[in-house]
């Protein structure tokens, strides 16, 4: 059988095709850019309601209230809670608020070197301890609903191991708890590294250096790919927008306060504490066991950052007998953002908290 | 005083010469100029020992001597007594100036074998999502060669005055150099996964091309390209070749921070501006006395309820 020649006059054709294609993308593209995009993120209303030193409360009301017990979200210390409510059409903040719940959400500002010194036990026992404190007078209850985002799910899970009696129930999303698994990447530098060193000498830890780290876990797909895609779809005004959003979101990353990144590496990524109930924090032992309440913990198949193995153990450790594990198949930051998990994600959470309202009422 | 005979006047050091013509036209030059200039100014009220004109003249007077002092040295050194002497220091000199040269040739010439070894091994086949044979050897030699040849110079013992300041200048190039060798490694790891994607990728194409197979969807071609270099990079990032020198970078990141942040604390002492050093001793104040006050608040707060 005689193999086809290489048809020279096809390829020809293509090629003239594709730069002609690619001029039209680029004018295009250009009349995009240099016009007004509408990027703004968090643009969901708020109020802000408390402050202490950098850290502001925000509160988002509902338009109709079908949970009476607030919930307060608390965010990582890694990049801004505008994630959460990065566009209107795909807001987890505005799904909630359709919901009927009452939001809060803490905003942690900005650290500067003056507050290098601050620990895990400052955020937990300080910060969020005197804002559910304040929530619980505001709405003369004696508990709150609990939502915790990654690092702000580990804090979560400390907070509510060392004060059961203040919080209703606990929702957790893609929050590390279980340190000691080689499936992250991050895992494995963090444990055979000395990354902690690097608070001390830049005062805290750089938010650009990390977000550096985040890039190279995945050089191929962050750091080529991605602009790869913006390019090929820079004609596209809804994804120029969307895309800017991103960008916006990822390099808004503040630095996080040196004594509480090396007691995280320390303590939770080398020795694994706190899956061990061994984890001391203002000289307590952060047991477990104490959770008792309600527990649903959301956590990602795909994720790079926090792997699956790195999630689903706390719900066997806590010493709650209503537990849920919800497992999507998405990554890190898709549970929150994908048009996918919008429509599963918020709602089963306002579902699971509704269900267990009735209890308390 | 005895003139010295020619024989003991005629140096053995190649240099003689050359010094003594120097001096002699020096001292022939400040011959004249003295002449010119040192004349005695009648108008003046003060002796000529008080007169301005007598500090020019010190000068002179001073440079005169200095010029004498040069030349009996070189008359001194030029005996034939102590030839032996000066040729002895001139050897040692030569002798360890070669010994510094030979060694540092030594370690250079291997430096550069290394190298050479190095890009000649461009090209050559290397494994799909294998980094076990990652070349780095060129950046530990160049760091061996910096170690043990140029390291050394930096940490010679500073004397006087500024020695605290040069030891810590010392100190920061030291630091600044290892670290960014770590980091031109680090640097270089990333592309190793490029240069074997692509290699493969060009293996491919040529196979297809061979087959006369034509690639219509330059987009499926990409799609496999970057699905390999994802992959390329999983296996690297993994692997403790990867890790021990990201921590080697991190380490040397620290030390080089650390011996920045201490010259431009020294820098800053000089001018009105508290240092970061200073400022967080503040900072620990603040934050220990902010703690305290919580702490009494609560406490009150409690035997207030009470």
């Amino acid at each position: 059988m005689t193999r086809p020649q290489i048809p020279v006059d096809l390829i020809l054709k293509n090629l003239a095709e594709e730069q002609k294609n690619t001029k039209t993308r680029i004018r295009k593209a250009v009349d995009i850019l240099t016009h007004k995009l509408e990027t703004n993120i968090s643009t969901t209303t708020y109020e802000i309601v408390y402050q202490e030193d950098r850290v502001r409360l925000k509160h988002y009301q509902p338009e109709h209230m079908d949970i009476k017990t607030p919930l307060l979200i608390v965010y990582a210390l890694i990049n801004r809670e505008t994630m959460l409510d990065l566009h209107p059409d795909r807001s987890v903040v505005r799904t909630l608020l359709k919901n009927g719940i009452d939001l809060f959400m803490i905003d942690w500002g900005y650290p500067t070197r003056k507050d290098q010194y601050l620990t895990i036990g400052d955020h937990v026992n300080g910060y969020i301890h005197n804002i559910v404190e304040f929530l619980c007078e505001k709405y003369n209850l004696p508990q709150i609903n609990l939502m915790g985002i990654c690092m702000g799910g580990t804090f979560c899970v400390i907070y509510s191991a060392l004060h059961p009696e203040k919080i209703k129930n606990l929702v957790l999303t893609v929050t590390p708890t279980n340190f000691d698994t080689d499936k992250g990447l991050l895992n494995i530098w963090m444990k055979n590294t000395d990354a902690g060193q690097l608070g001390d000498t830049y005062g805290n830890m750089p938010g650009d250096l990390m977000n550096l780290g985040f890039l190279l876990l995945n050089p191929a797909r962050l750091m080529i790919d991605k602009y790869f895609g913006f390019f090929k779809n820079m004609d596209d005004k809804e994804f120029v927008e969307n895309f800017v959003r991103m960008e916006k979101w990822i390099f808004d990353s503040p630095d996080v306060p040196a004594a509480t990144f090396k007691q995280f590496i320390n303590d939770c990524y080398k020795k694994n504490l706190l899956i061990q109930s061994k984890l001391e924090i203002d000289g307590k032992i952060v047991d477990l066991k104490n959770i008792t309440m309600p527990v649903i913990n959301f956590y990602g198949k795909y994720d790079h950052l926090v792997p699956p193995e790195s999630c689903e153990l706390i719900t066997q450790k806590v010493g709650s007998t209503d537990t849920r594990d919800v497992c999507f198949n998405t990554g890190h930051i898709g549970i929150y953002v994908s048009s996918k998990c919008q429509k599963e994600f918020a709602p089963q959470i306002a579902g699971w908290l509704k269900e267990r309202e009735g209890s308390f009422l | 005083m005895e003139k010295p005979t020619t024989a003991e006047r005629k140096p053995e050091l190649p240099t003689f010469s050359w010094l003594e013509l120097t001096t002699g036209f020096w001292e022939e030059f400040s011959r004249i100029l003295n002449e010119t200039r040192t004349e005695p100014d009648t108008t003046a009220p003060c002796s000529s020992e008080e007169s301005p004109l007598k500090d020019k003249h010190r000068t002179y007077q001073a440079w005169k001597t200095g010029l004498k002092s040069l030349n009996s040295f070189i008359q001194m050194v030029s005996r034939h007594d102590n030839q032996e002497s000066v040729s002895g220091s001139m050897v040692t000199f030569f002798e360890l100036f070669t010994q510094i040269i030979g060694d540092s040739s030594e370690n250079l010439l291997e430096f550069q074998s290394q190298l050479l070894n190095s890009i000649s091994k461009i090209g050559e086949h290397t494994k799909a999502y294998n980094f076990d044979d990652m070349d780095q050897r060129i950046f530990e030699s160049f760091r061996h060669l910096y170690e043990n040849e140029f390291k050394k110079y930096l940490y010679i013992p500073k004397l006087g005055l500024s020695r605290f300041h040069l030891e810590r200048i010392s100190l920061l190039i030291d630091k600044f150099n290892i670290y960014h060798s770590h980091l031109n490694e680090l640097i270089y790891l990333f592309f190793i996964p490029l240069e074997k994607t692509n290699r493969i990728m060009q293996a491919k194409i040529d196979e297809l091309m061979k087959q006369k197979d034509f690639i219509e969807d330059s987009g499926a071609l990409y799609n496999e390209w970057i699905k390999m270099l994802e992959g390329h990079y999983m296996h690297l990032l993994q692997s403790a070749e990867y890790i021990r020198i990201l921590n080697n970078t991190i380490d040397s990141l620290t030390d080089y921070r650390n011996s920045k942040n201490e010259v431009l604390c020294l820098l800053l002492k000089e001018l009105p501006i508290p240092t970061n050093n200073e400022m967080d001793d503040v900072y620990k104040e603040l934050y220990m006395m902010k703690k305290e006050i919580k702490r009494l608040t609560t406490q009150l707060n409690l035997m207030n309820n009470r």
